[in-house]
């Protein structure tokens, strides 16, 4: 009599928050984190955060266990180290953090035109939990992006909120956010929606010919877009563990 | 006060330089001063295109350092009165070349010339950063291809956000000119047509120059295209600076030309 599996192993697309240390001063770092943190406490309350060391110039002599007890106490929760060299990866395993290994890092996000409203490009936000709905219910609700220009090839867009686009996103550009997501153009680039796990996000389009289509960490590369769809005014969305996409 | 225009496209290879040449050329045959300098430094080929290889003493890069004065810099053009050519340095590398520095050489220029052309090189680099950082105008040069189509949204992205025009609120003003168009492989849907390129890329088409032959003698005789006035890609590029300066010209060289008896005997479309 076979017993059912008490658990299943899957891989994932997960975002993550990003703390880059530029310097091994932990007060000055302690410090313009605790501002930071000040600004938004509901968006970082047990954030799970990776210390990206890459760009530390003598990672070696960065005091990782005073880091890592310095982010906790502002209430992140630090789950890896990458970069940095074999030196701190040992030091993060012997500490219990996990090792990644060097990715590909996307570009800095930057705010798309029009440039006049001036917003500090957030980090892109928390991973895909089993508490999902729970952790979209207790973000404090964000403002709505409006975008009336094409997003071109290369830039990235992110609202905390929702997200609407009045004009074409070409081959290339990124659209990223919290919530949901609305092209009211022909959508020829990626969309992520439900960046932080909000499972309920849904993205709309009036032509759907994107490269790529997420909720909540759960994607479809364009070659596994219902071929019907294509061109076509449409909305994904999660049914369960499934992306689907339906006509709208 | 000059107009700076920048002509770039982010691919290689699709027709910047010619049509720096060619439009530079053409605004200086319409009696506006005009400059055109070279930003590809270290692979610089506008001196070549404009016939004036052997004329260059110093350069961009020299003026920029201290090391030449401009107008030991500058070589006026021969053929055209009013046409004067700042040549790129070969030996360096566009780590040579500082915004300071490009700032002070346009703000001279500027007091002279009408018009300043600046001929990016391809890639999205410090080169082409700079050569459309101060830009007024833009001309993007784009083959009905779907890479250069591609690369030159890419560069619209760029022009709409790292621009000195867009870091002060304003824009800079694009237009788009279509090369090597084949009339006869967009009706067989080999090449992008006019439409799906204004689709994508949705900017003012300022021009349509069509493959020609006469392109590459051009520029192996280091004449610029427009001033072999019998050819198809010259007279496009004569419009297409008419249509700049204001003119209304229509599209010519964008339909499959019939010889008289393929209109006579050939089956209707």
């Amino acid at each position: 009599m076979a017993a059912s599996p008490p658990f299943r192993l899957k891989g994932s697309l997960v975002t993550l928050s990003i703390l880059k240390p530029l310097s091994t001063d932990l007060s000055a770092i302690d410090a313009g984190l605790a501002a930071k943190v000040a600004q938004a406490p509901a968006l970082f309350d047990r954030a799970p955060l990776l210390l990206d060391l890459a760009d530390l110039p003598d990672a070696p002599a960065l005091d990782l266990p005073g880091l890592r007890a310095l982010v906790a106490r502002l209430g992140f929760v630090p789950v890896a180290v990458r970069g940095g060299g074999e030196t701190m990866a040992t030091a993060a395993a012997a500490i219990g953090l996990g090792v990644l290994g060097e990715g590909r890092l996307p570009p800095d996000i930057e705010p798309a035109p029009p440039p006049a409203e001036e917003e500090p490009p957030p980090p892109p936000a928390a991973a895909n939990d089993a508490a999902g709905p729970q952790a979209a219910a207790q973000i404090a609700p964000a403002p709505t992006r409006v975008i009336t220009q094409t997003v071109r090839s290369g830039q990235q867009v992110y609202s905390r909120g929702d997200l609407i686009v009045l004009a074409a996103v070409s081959p290339g550009a990124e659209l990223l956010a919290d919530g949901h997501i609305h092209v009211y153009g022909p959508l020829r680039g990626r969309a992520l929606a439900g960046l932080r796990g909000n499972t309920q996000a849904r993205i709309y389009c009036r032509a759907l010919e994107a490269e790529l289509i997420a909720v909540a960490g759960c994607f479809q590369v364009a070659e596994d877009i219902d071929p019907a769809l294509r061109g076509r005014a449409a909305q994904v969305f999660l049914d369960g563990e499934d992306l689907v996409t339906a006509p709208l | 006060m000059a107009r700076i225009i920048v002509t770039t496209s982010g691919k290689g290879g699709v027709g910047k330089t010619t049509t720096s040449a060619a439009f530079g050329t053409g605004l200086a045959l319409r009696g506006h001063k005009t400059v055109v300098i070279d930003f590809d430094v270290g692979l610089r080929n506008l001196d070549l295109i404009m016939g004036v290889e052997r004329r260059v003493v110093y350069d961009f890069v020299n003026v920029i350092h201290g090391e030449a004065q401009l107008n030991q810099a500058l070589i006026r053009d021969k053929r055209v009165d009013g046409l004067a050519i700042l040549a790129a340095s070969q030996t360096r590398d566009k780590d040579a070349l500082n915004l300071e520095g490009v700032q002070r050489v346009l703000e001279e220029l500027a007091r002279e010339f009408d018009y300043i052309v600046c001929d990016s090189p391809a890639g999205i680099e410090k080169g082409a950063h700079l050569a459309m950082y101060f830009a007024d105008e833009a001309i993007v040069v784009t083959n009905p291809e779907v890479s250069s189509v591609r690369d030159s949204d890419r560069i619209l992205g760029l022009l709409a956000s790292k621009t000195r025009a867009a870091e002060q609120g304003g824009r800079v003003r694009e237009h788009l000119v279509v090369t090597r168009y084949s009339p006869k492989r967009v009706g067989k849907g080999e090449m992008l047509s006019l439409d799906d390129m204004g689709d994508i890329l949705g900017i003012p088409l300022l021009g349509v120059i069509p493959e020609s032959p006469s392109v590459l003698a051009a520029s192996n005789s280091g004449t610029p295209v427009i001033l072999d006035q019998a050819s198809d890609a010259a007279q496009a590029y004569a419009d297409t600076v008419a249509r700049f300066l204001g003119e209304e010209k229509p599209l010519r060289f964008i339909t499959e030309e019939r010889g008289l008896l393929r209109r006579l005997f050939g089956a209707r479309a």
